[in-house]
């Protein structure tokens, strides 16, 4: 509340101008060390992510670098996990020095699980004074963030709840360090005020969907735009009274999807946030994909004038020669060793004959064997590489000792001291650590990880089989664990993510963009809004959406009761009724939910392959379709029956919605619930929409049978029935 | 310009009570006269500025038929302003004037314009043709659309013209907002083009506006805008008449999406015998999708922008257009539009002519006042229309309002911003405030009216009258559906609802 005080004093002109000379006088920045995330396991089991070395710098100094760059007076790093190694860095670090650009503060923040945690924590301890920068530990930029902080203070003044300023680089949809959290931001065309923010799944991945925008955002704004090309590296210029926000909703865990898309969405708070797009480099070093992505960028200097031979440490010596290909003093290169294009070599390091390296990065103190092949790979410190290895797409990190000719491919990640023997074969993605991390103790955790039952089970797994060795996998000399990424368990989100993960190098994974996903995504969206062929149905939701959605659950669950102890149709019914005129809803919703019960059952079947699919659908509708009977009395109601069928065949996802939708139709005529009349005027007016053609391609045919036999019976039998006919 | 233009006179139920015809009063919307012009006049003379091929004027048969009575004077006008230019100007200039192109009067059968486009108009379509409402006056020159579709990529189908409200007077609440998602392509070569339109009613209903991630992966920077409004102008390749004419029944589209490939070939053998209208523009290879044209157009043009990001493949694009700021764009597709589009001309009339002072009455500058009009003495007249055959009383104060043929207002009337239809009697001082006074309506004297709309009851009408009120606010994209229940109001999307 404090801050509000503040900023109700800085309409007065005088006293803003005076605040403004306070804040530019005491520029703070919070840097969260910590991403609270298992992207770089088992590397991060020992080291955490900001001091693992990119082009052989830890990734921390690329921050401090930024900050010293952007006049920061005050710089605190929030430490979770590995506090005290980070503690351990600073205090030897130029940053600790008395002539440093900023003073630099570690804050011990041990418990903290996320960054709401983080941020919390920062309120409690009372540090914020003013406006501040929050950025992450991992950060590689080379913005202006002068113009930034302009845009920022321009904004401020002209909207007071402005609280937070995102600084967004502008990308392409597919850009390579924009493979994670691909997020959409929508933006006030004019001003560039966040309007809403959206996680979007991944490009390659299965789910389609929509983002659902609340017309009362958009409310008094005219145009605005849908950015899906922004590269968000989480620099934000945030306003004193961030982090009490933090405070005061207790449940915001992440800074996008909770911390920003809360403050768009909530009708109380009245903040407003703004994106500042910018044309600089930044990203963030946030999975594999994307350290390697910026390895390259960085290499091929694009993040000028930070470049490798700035020798940002005290230590580093390097020189830049032609096609980016970087050298410390003190290296040792055999006569006919090749170095390509994108290298970067420590000092130290010794390359045997016939060596070719090329867009790779190799630390200090290694040594390459002769006739090694290193390819896009990126070897840390005083590692050993003995002859005819083929190392690509990997990652050594420190004091990794491989046999000879081992071959490494695509996506390896080779821990600290993991030792493999001659002649092994590492497949692709393999992730090795010398000691075997478990899921237990990993301190920090993924979103996805946060249910207890997940974590428990994947560490259940851990203990079986990650105890031994992997010596089958490393040799008998081999030292080490495998890893197992979490997530690998079932669900087809997370094996899209850790398919992702697994691999080093960005590819355009093909897009999953074709025609069937969309109706499959529809298929989820379902449950929200049931049925609408008709308006008169929709509205019916908008009054009692609740009720309705507690009929659907209950009437399924009677029907499946009915089913299961093959209870006679009158008790169904009569069960059903009284939910009927309990919940106060529509014959509609008893058919929809009837419909979708007996699918389900259908489907259940022919998962559990108890019945063929055939057999399933007489068995069910050729017994239970008769509740239809007393469920729909006129003929609209049986077309709005068949459409609910329709409708639910596709939610289901059968494998032949095609054949169970016309089975079941052929058995409800066969009961003579339909009959054909009703089917030829159903079929008349079915929806033609694109996604239901498969569906009705069975259908078609049957019906077209139908009439032909039934012209085909009435031709026999009488021609002066014709005249009924024509109808 | 070998353009054809297409203009669909719809029955204008937004205009009611002054396009109303369940018992023939009204004359159709084409025929409701703008500042004593019949509207359609107008987009005539906006088509001859442009100089295109043919013009055809599209109807049901009874307003076609009326639609070309009336018109009568019109065309010949134009004949003989031709045939006086030709006689006047020497032999070797001739070819400098242009033969006025040639007005058809089509019938049509079609319940929506989708439908109409589809089965009424698809033999008729030789080539690139126009798609025009009649109910536009602007000041922009056909020039400009037809020079901007010119530089279209050769990947797009049509192109649909929007443009921004410049006249403040017009009712917000009429101008039903759209969100009309379009991308701007500012990163590439490409012109703007048109990605989706959801309609404010809708996004209303649903409680959200739903923007499909694939849309957004397709194209990252879309811009959304809720400010431009539909003109129902569409420059349209004759592409678009042989994607919708290959599925030639809409209800059972033929094949699925998965055997693209196979229809690909199919298409190309087709293609092959098809004469493209366009020579320097690279071929489109049409890979037939179901598109359903049973509805308006702008909902078939809708369709088609989505099918360009929707499918596996690109598709073709629609490409948006919105008209430049600087010119002056009005629809006549809601009253207050009307009134504004009256006071349009009126101030163009204005601005050139100077006042003239007849005597005893004083007539403003601003105000056209039509032929065998009795204005009596000390009356005034300000911003407003009188249409033929009117009769003004004795100390009238008439202001920004618009009164059609015939209709005859008393002594000391006081009628500010109202519409008066055709053979009105408005009694001996009444005063009249933003009211709409049905043709042939009775007012009695002293009626003190604001904000009120006068229309006749039929007895069999007061249900329909009633819903048509209702329906007035509804759906005003088109102008030419808005009698027939659409029912893909509601399904609208087809994506999402089910």
């Amino acid at each position: 509340m404090a801050g509000k005080k503040e900023k109700d004093n800085t309409k007065s002109a005088s006293k803003k101008g005076n605040e403004h000379l306070v804040g530019e006088e005491r520029l703070q920045a919070v840097v969260l060390t910590d991403s609270f995330e298992t992207r770089f396991m088992p590397l991060t089991a020992v080291k955490p992510r900001c001091l693992l070395p990119l082009a052989n710098t830890p990734l921390i100094e690329y921050t401090l670098e930024f900050l010293a760059k952007a006049g920061v007076n005050e710089v605190y790093l929030v430490c979770a996990s590995h506090a005290d190694q980070i503690n351990e860095y600073i205090e030897k670090s130029k940053w600790n020095l008395p002539w440093a650009p900023f003073k630099l503060q570690t804050i011990m923040s041990l418990e903290s699980r996320s960054v709401g945690d983080a941020m919390r924590d920062i309120d409690n301890r009372g540090l914020i004074t003013g406006d501040f920068i929050l950025v992450s530990g991992d950060l590689v930029t080379n913005m202006q963030f002068d113009k930034a902080l302009e845009f920022h203070r321009k904004k401020r003044a002209s909207d007071k709840d402005h609280i937070v300023t995102m600084c967004l680089s502008e990308g392409s949809q597919f850009y390579r360090t924009r493979s994670h959290d691909p997020a959409a931001f929508i933006l006030d065309k004019k001003t560039n005020r966040c309007l809403y923010y959206h996680q979007l799944p991944p490009a390659s991945s299965r789910k389609k969907g929509a983002i659902d925008i609340d017309p009362e955002l958009l409310e008094d704004v005219d145009d605005f735009v849908l950015r899906n090309d922004l590269i968000d590296c989480h620099v934000d210029i945030c306003s004193a009274l961030v982090p009490a926000i933090f405070q005061e909703n207790f449940d915001y865990q992440f800074l996008r999807s909770d911390f920003v898309k809360g403050v768009l969405t909530s009708d109380l708070l009245k903040k407003s946030i703004y994106a500042y797009i910018m044309e600089s480099y930044a990203a963030r070093v946030e999975s594999w994909q994307t350290y390697d992505a910026i390895s390259q960028d960085f290499i091929a200097r694009w993040c000028y004038p930070l470049v490798l031979n700035a020798n940002f440490l005290e230590d580093q010596t390097y020189s830049y020669e032609s096609r980016h290909v970087y050298k410390e003093k003190n290296v040792v290169l055999a006569q006919s060793c090749k170095i390509g294009k994108h290298t970067a070599i420590g000092s130290g390091t010794k390359i045997g004959e016939g060596t070719s390296v090329e867009n790779s990065v190799i630390g200090r103190n290694c040594h390459i064997g002769d006739n090694v092949v290193i390819q896009n790979s990126y070897i840390w410190d005083d590692t050993t590489v003995l002859d005819s290895t083929i190392i690509e797409h990997s990652i050594l990190a420190s004091n990794v000792k491989i046999g000879r000719n081992v071959s490494l491919s695509d996506g390896c990640v080779i821990g600290f001291n993991v030792i493999i023997g001659d002649n092994m074969v590492i497949p692709q993605g393999c992730k090795i650590s010398e000691t075997p991390v478990m899921k237990s103790e990993v301190q920090f955790l993924d979103n996805e990880s946060y249910d207890e039952d997940d974590s428990t089970i994947s560490s259940d797994r851990a203990t079986n089989f990650k105890l031994e060795p992997a010596s089958d996998l490393l040799g008998e000399t081999g030292v080490g664990y495998i890893y197992e990424s979490d997530g690998s368990n079932g669900d087809e989100d997370a094996s899209d993510e850790t398919r992702i993960n697994n691999t080093l190098a960005y590819r355009i994974d093909e897009l999953y963009l074709s025609d069937d996903s969309i109706s499959s995504s529809t298929g989820e969206r379902k449950k929200k809004r049931t049925m609408s062929t008709t308006s008169v149905y929709t509205d019916m939701e908008g009054e009692d959406e609740e009720d309705e959605e507690d009929f659907e659950v209950e009437a399924m669950a009677t029907v499946e009761r009915a089913m299961e102890n093959s209870h006679d149709l009158d008790t169904a019914l009569l069960e059903l009724n009284t939910l009927r005129m309990s919940m106060n809803v529509t014959y509609h919703e008893v058919r929809a939910a009837t419909v979708f019960a007996l699918l389900k059952r259908v489907y259940h079947f022919i998962a559990t392959q108890t019945l063929g699919a055939k057999e399933a659908i007489s068995k069910i509708f050729g017994k239970w379709g008769l509740l239809f009977n007393r469920q729909a009395f006129e003929k609209d109601e049986y077309i709005d029956l068949m459409n609910i069928l329709l409708e639910k065949v596709l939610v289901i996802q059968f494998e032949k919605p095609e054949f169970v939708l016309f089975r079941a139709l052929n058995c409800l005529y066969d009961q003579d619930v339909l009959d054909e009349e009703i089917i030829y005027t159903w079929w008349a007016q079915v929806s033609d929409d694109a996604k239901y053609d498969q569906v009705k391609t069975l259908t078609a045919k049957w019906i077209e049978w139908l009439q032909t036999a039934e012209e085909e019976s009435s031709e026999e039998e009488e021609s002066g029935e014709e005249e009924s006919e024509d109808d | 310009m070998d353009f054809q233009v297409f203009i669909f006179c719809g029955k204008g139920y937004n205009l009611f009570p002054f396009t109303q015809r369940k018992d023939d009063s009204g004359a159709p919307k084409a025929l409701l006269p703008i500042a004593n012009r019949h509207m359609i006049e107008y987009v005539l003379d906006w088509c001859d500025q442009g100089g295109f091929k043919e013009i055809n004027v599209l109807g049901e048969a009874t307003d076609v038929a009326m639609i070309k009575e009336r018109l009568r004077t019109y065309i010949n006008v134009r004949e003989s302003q031709y045939e006086i230019l030709l006689k006047s100007i020497q032999a070797h200039h001739v070819q400098q004037v242009r033969k006025p192109a040639p007005i058809n009067f089509i019938v049509t059968k079609g319940e929506t314009t989708g439908e109409v486009l589809c089965n009424d108009l698809r033999d008729r379509i030789t080539g690139d043709f126009v798609v025009l409402p009649c109910d536009f006056i602007t000041d922009i020159p056909p020039q400009i659309l037809i020079d901007q579709y010119r530089n279209k990529d050769s990947d797009n189908l049509a192109m649909a013209v929007y443009y921004r409200n410049g006249f403040q007077n017009i009712d917000k609440k009429h101008l039903k907002p759209s969100y009309i998602v379009y991308s701007e392509n500012e990163n590439s070569m490409k012109q703007p083009v048109l990605l989706d339109m959801y309609s404010g009613d809708d996004v209303e209903r649903s409680k959200y506006l739903q923007i499909r991630t694939q849309l957004l992966w397709r194209y990252p920077n879309a811009s959304v805008s809720k400010k431009l409004l539909d003109s129902f102008i569409y420059v349209c390749s004759y592409d678009i008449i042989k994607l919708i004419s290959e599925n030639e029944n809409p209800r059972f589209p033929p094949g699925g999406e998965s055997e693209d490939s196979d229809e690909e070939t199919q298409n190309a053998t087709q293609q092959s015998l098809v004469i493209k209208p366009s020579y320097f523009n690279k071929k489109n290879k049409l890979i037939r999708d179901s598109i359903n044209v049973d509805k308006s157009l702008d909902k078939v043009i809708r369709d088609l922008a989505r099918r360009s990001w929707r499918h596996a493949k690109l598709r073709e694009t629609i490409g948006l257009f919105v008209l430049p700021a600087g010119g002056a764009f009005i629809r006549s597709n809601s009253l207050t539009a009307y009134t504004e589009a009256n006071r349009y001309i009126l101030r163009i009339k204005s601005s050139v002519m100077q006042s003239q002072q007849i005597t005893g009455t004083n007539i403003g500058a601003d105000s056209i006042v039509g032929p065998n009009c009795i204005v009596g003495e000390r009356t005034s007249v300000k911003l407003s229309v009188l249409g033929r055959d009117t009769k003004i009383g004795k100390r009238c104060r008439i202001v920004g309002s618009v009164v059609l043929d015939g209709a005859i207002i008393d002594d000391e009337s006081i009628l500010e911003n109202v519409i008066v239809g055709p053979a009105t009697q408005i009694g001996k001082k009444s005063r009249l405030t933003n009211s709409y006074i049905e043709g042939s309506y009775i007012v009695s004297p002293k009626t003190v009216l604001k904000g009120e709309t006068l229309t006749h009851i039929h007895l069999d009408e007061i249900l329909t009258s009633e819903e048509m009120t209702d329906s007035t606010d509804d759906d005003e994209s088109s102008g030419y559906t808005e009698e027939y229940v659409d029912d893909d109001e509601f399904e609208d999307d087809g994506l999402f609802e089910r």
